[in-house]
């Protein structure tokens, strides 16, 4: 589904930040990636989404559509999203004056429309709505409020799994969407994103501690150091990693 | 050349002057004549300013100095003229003023209101007394027609909505209306008045309106002043509102259709525990340009207001506003907090912001901030990441940069209105993208 090959990237005039990432992920597959901070976990998965603020600056990235294979780079931002890309922001951004539903309905009918369906309607999409607020364990007086405006740090990571559950993307990658969750949060919306995974969509979880890992056992792990990805292994390489640390990942490498 | 402050005004208004006096259709007592010609004469003292008066720095208006707008007779509305207007509703009442001049058989008013309209020409003690240094708030006291007075008696709670409909009908000579309208709240009385300006075509007014409030101690009014005239036309507002011990004020001042706004709003919290929530909400295009000023003086101790004003602006489009909170002595425990925004929307349009503090006391709270800024890149990402493409992102993201301030409004059915007023501002800037 996701072919990434010497993918290299910065921020816009800045120094280099991905130095050659490959990466394949298939349909059916969880991935975890993690790495120290400042490893460039971040930057791959905004590089992903066509983040205006990064350039990249060599390798390809290539995203099945319809079974054909597409070149991811080469498509704007809203054009990946309407392709099946989804990203889980790590810092979700707070959006005044635009309730949730009015932004989560728009987004629902591009894709639609995108993919040749007819929009939705405002009643309709309530039903969708409260049963995928269920999902993940959201009240619905979120629905009406701003895009995460003054929502806290846990509950904005929950209205991005919302989203994602609305949405249902097929590559859906969750940049630390553990961190900010309390004990309670984090188990009800790792069974949400467990019970969105499905043979044909694939989620790439980026977390920086496996505390997601420990709800959801991904197929494959790597480790991502100063912008490479260093090791690649099974579940039991997170576990590696949480027990010795990321050094023994270097000294191994 | 001696670069002047004011320009005197051309001779036509001295006529204008002239042939009301003469015509004198209320029956105006010698008094209320006489008061014309003072105000008369001191707009010709000040002259029209030029911007070389600060309070005139962003705004041109030299060209009303020789431009000759001239009043003319009220025809062409019909009832079936208002009921297409977006902002009227059933269960409002309604009164309706074509040309300044009040239609009795438009105006829709429920046998048991407890309003009470009269003529400003008959009550001539209500004239306000003091004037400020304002050329065409005295031009409106020579000029106006048909002012009113409105009267919410002591502890009367207003149900319905009272709507005041300033309409210039379509006609295509210059016209001008100088709406003068005052409205008084005795203590604990309630209320939800809307003032609308309108122009039914498309021909060039001059709209120059006076709105006096007073609230006695414990009203509560809510006030939304929506300026909706045409692309040819230029709006001068004056508002001057006083308030008592306890007593509230919501204002809600919307610009969308001029030219050329310029909007001077005053309160004065005269009443110990007195408070104003003031937002406002411009939006201009093409070349029109708005300019609203505030001034709140904290007179008295404990007395809070909070202004939110923002403005949208496209194309060549300019904007000022300069917002004034003065803390008088003796003013303690006063709470001021005064925020301008404006989101520019071209590369062309352009906005100025000018917040003012003046506190002559410790004890208070006050906080002011402005901001002029294009859309936030962070937000318009996260927006395209969920698959809504670039254009329909600016719209959203510009939309909910003025339903910050349109949400604060408590009457839902007016709060669409103004948004469906802002679609088409914005219809018409995303057709040129
Ligand atoms: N938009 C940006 N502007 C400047 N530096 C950035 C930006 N994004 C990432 N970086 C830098 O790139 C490096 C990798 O950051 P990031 O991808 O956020 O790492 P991670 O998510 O693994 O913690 C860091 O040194 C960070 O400071
Ligand atoms: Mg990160």
């Amino acid at each position: 589904m996701l072919k990434i090959r010497d993918l290299k990237a910065r921020v816009v005039d800045g120094p280099e930040i991905l130095k050659g990432i490959d990466l394949d992920v298939k349909a059916g597959e969880i991935h975890a990636l993690m790495g120290p901070n400042g490893s460039g976990k971040s930057t791959l998965s905004r590089v992903l989404a066509g983040h205006p603020d990064y350039e990249v600056t060599g390798g390809t990235v290539e995203f099945e559509v319809d079974r054909e294979p597409q070149n991811l780079l080469a498509m704007e931002a809203h054009e990946r999203a309407c392709a099946g890309v989804f990203l889980a922001f790590q810092y979700p951004v707070e959006v005044a004056g635009v309730s949730n539903t009015v932004f989560l309905r728009a987004a629902f009918n591009a894709i639609c429309k995108a993919q040749g369906a007819a929009p939705i309607d405002a009643f309709d999409f309530r039903e969708l709505l409260a049963e995928k607020l269920e999902l993940i364990g959201m009240d619905a007086s979120y629905l009406e409020r701003p895009v995460n405006l003054d929502f806290s740090g846990g509950e904005k990571k929950r209205n991005e799994i919302l989203q994602m559950a609305v949405l249902a993307p097929r590559l859906a990658i969750l940049d630390e969407t553990d961190s900010g969750l309390d004990v309670d949060s984090l188990r009800i919306v790792s069974e949400g994103v467990k019970k969105l995974s499905t043979p044909d969509n694939a989620t790439l979880m980026i977390t920086h501690y496996q505390r997601m890992l420990q709800h959801i056992t991904p197929d494959i792990v790597h480790v991502l150091m100063d912008g490479r990805i260093v090791k690649t292994g099974d579940h039991t390489l997170a576990e590696a990693v949480e027990t010795r640390g990321y050094d023994w990942v270097r000294e191994a490498a | 050349m001696k670069r002047l402050r004011a320009i005197p005004p051309a001779r036509h208004y001295g006529e204008q002057l002239d042939a009301l006096l003469a015509q004198n259709s209320a029956g105006e007592t010698s008094a209320l004549q006489k008061q014309r010609q003072t105000a008369y004469d001191r707009f010709m003292a000040q002259g029209i300013p030029t911007r070389r008066v600060e309070a005139w720095k962003y705004t041109d208006v030299t060209r009303l100095a020789e431009e000759v707008f001239r009043p003319v007779d009220p025809a062409g509305i019909t009832p079936q003229t208002l009921a297409d207007l977006p902002y009227c509703h059933d269960g409002d009442e309604r009164l309706v003023f074509v040309e300044g001049i009040l239609q009795p058989d438009l105006t829709q008013r429920p046998d048991t209101s407890p309003l009470k309209l009269s003529s400003l020409s008959s009550a001539s003690e209500s004239a306000p007394q003091e004037v400020p240094d304002n050329p065409f708030v005295a031009l409106n006291g020579a000029l106006w027609r048909d002012g009113s007075m409105l009267d919410i008696p002591a502890n009367q709670k207003l149900d319905h909505r009272v709507h005041v409909l300033f309409l210039h009908a379509a006609h295509s000579d210059p016209s001008v209306i100088h709406p003068r309208l005052h409205v008084r709240l005795g203590a604990h009385a309630e209320a939800r008045v809307v003032v609308t300006y309108a122009a039914l075509g498309d021909g060039p007014c001059l709209n120059n309106a006076v709105l006096d409030v007073d609230l006695a101690e414990g009203a509560q009014l809510s006030l939304v002043q929506a300026q909706v005239l045409n692309e040819q036309s230029t709006h001068l507002g004056f508002t001057r509102i006083t308030q008592g011990r306890d007593s509230h004020v919501a204002s809600m001042d919307f610009h969308a259709g001029s030219a050329l706004a310029r909007h001077d709003l005053t309160v004065a919290l005269d009443g110990e525990g007195a408070s104003a929530t003031l937002n406002g909400l411009y939006a201009v295009r093409d070349r029109q340009h708005v300019d609203c000023h505030t001034g709140i003086e904290h007179r008295q101790p404990n007395c809070s207001s909070r202004q939110l004003y923002k403005g949208i602006l496209n194309d060549r489009a300019t904007a000022a506003f300069d917002g004034l909170v003065r803390v008088h002595p003796g003013a303690s425990g006063s709470d001021g907090e005064q925020v301008n925004r404006n989101l520019l929307l071209s590369n062309d349009c352009q906005a100025n912001a000018k917040p003012r503090l003046e506190i002559a006391n410790d004890d208070v709270r006050c906080t002011h901030g402005a901001t002029v800024g294009q859309l936030n890149d962070q937000e318009l990402f996260y927006l395209e990441s969920r698959g809504i493409d670039p254009a329909a992102a600016r719209d959203m993201l510009s939309r909910g940069f003025a339903e910050e301030v349109l949400y604060r409004m408590d009457d839902k059915a007016l709060h669409a209105d103004l948004h469906a007023i802002l679609d088409s501002f914005f219809e018409a800037s995303n057709e040129r993208d």
